[in-house]
């Protein structure tokens, strides 16, 4: 037993963390920036999209059985897999980790607004805001902070479970 | 003679218990840390039937000096338990519940082997 797969479940944890505390990054900017019509390039804020990975085994357990069974990795008797190697193993039996990537909106990042005292109002009075709906955000919001309060507690019954067994 | 003081108790069989249990809580940290992935399979180990398998006694016992050799009768011996994968929507509420009920029978494990273990430093002292 190392100590890299002992606190494993800690990372994993940590690393739904990190991809919430993004999101709510994100969202907390699309907010901040709803009605931001320039930015340093002079085009208005475009809203920023997160999108979450996983990362590690992605594999079925059945896939990596018949990689077992190919005989590339696990000893085989009789076209019974006898044992899996280790590596193998941890890659089936572990928790995968998530990721937060971030990109901005294409599809359309601007919508019009008639405003034609806005100094940036074009020659029909219109101006291009951000295309950011707050009901979309504060949901994105919502769920943010939720999950993040879900890995915080699975944390928390990780460590409580960790210091019981000292207890033995 | 050591060994067979220790297999009288159950702490090899209690000791695969919170491997295992480790084991689900590392899954189950992983759902809930992909809880927004889309496409994400969640995975669960369920190990309560080879549990209550391992723990049945039987008076027939099946001698076995090949590993290749089938259990037969009383077993003890715990092995693994079944990788649950699904696809779908993972539950938050679920996986919640999973990672609470995990705790407390890591716990309970925890427990029953530091007793194992009182029991035997009492029958050394001679007092409990």
């Amino acid at each position: 037993m190392s100590f890299d797969r002992l606190f494993s479940v800690f990372r994993v944890s940590a690393s739904g963390l990190e991809a919430q505390r993004k999101f709510l990054e994100a969202t907390a900017s699309n907010i901040a920036n709803a009605e931001t019509t320039e930015t340093e390039n002079g085009q208005p804020y475009v809203p920023r999209r997160v999108r979450f990975r996983e990362i590690g085994n992605t594999d079925r357990f059945g896939r990596v059985l018949e990689k077992a069974l190919s005989g590339a990795e696990g000893s085989v008797f009789e076209g019974r897999v006898a044992s899996l190697s280790s590596s193998l193993r941890n890659r089936v039996m572990s928790g995968n980790r998530v990721q937060a990537v971030e990109s901005f909106e294409t599809d359309d990042p601007t919508r019009l607004v008639y405003e034609p005292d806005h100094p940036q109002a074009d020659a029909d009075g219109y101006v291009r805001k951000p295309n950011i709906t707050m009901v979309e955000e504060m949901t994105n919001l919502m769920l943010a902070s939720r999950a993040y309060e879900a890995n915080i507690t699975v944390m928390n019954a990780s460590k409580s479970m960790m210091k019981k067994a000292l207890e033995i | 003679m050591m060994k067979t003081v220790f297999e009288k108790t159950n702490v090899d069989l209690l000791d695969k218990v919170l491997s295992l249990s480790g084991l689900r809580q590392r899954l189950i940290a992983g759902n809930i840390a992909n809880a927004l992935t889309p496409g994400y399979i969640r995975k669960d180990l369920r190990f309560e039937q080879s549990l209550s398998k391992a723990m049945e006694r039987t008076s027939l016992q099946g001698l076995m000096d090949d590993e290749r050799h089938m259990p037969l009768g009383n077993s003890s011996e715990l092995r693994t338990g079944a990788l649950i994968e699904a696809e779908g929507e993972t539950s938050m509420e679920r996986e919640m519940a999973a990672s609470a009920e995990n705790q407390l029978f890591y716990s309970a494990a925890v427990r029953l082997i530091g007793d194992s273990f009182k029991t035997l430093k009492g029958c050394i002292r001679g007092r409990f």
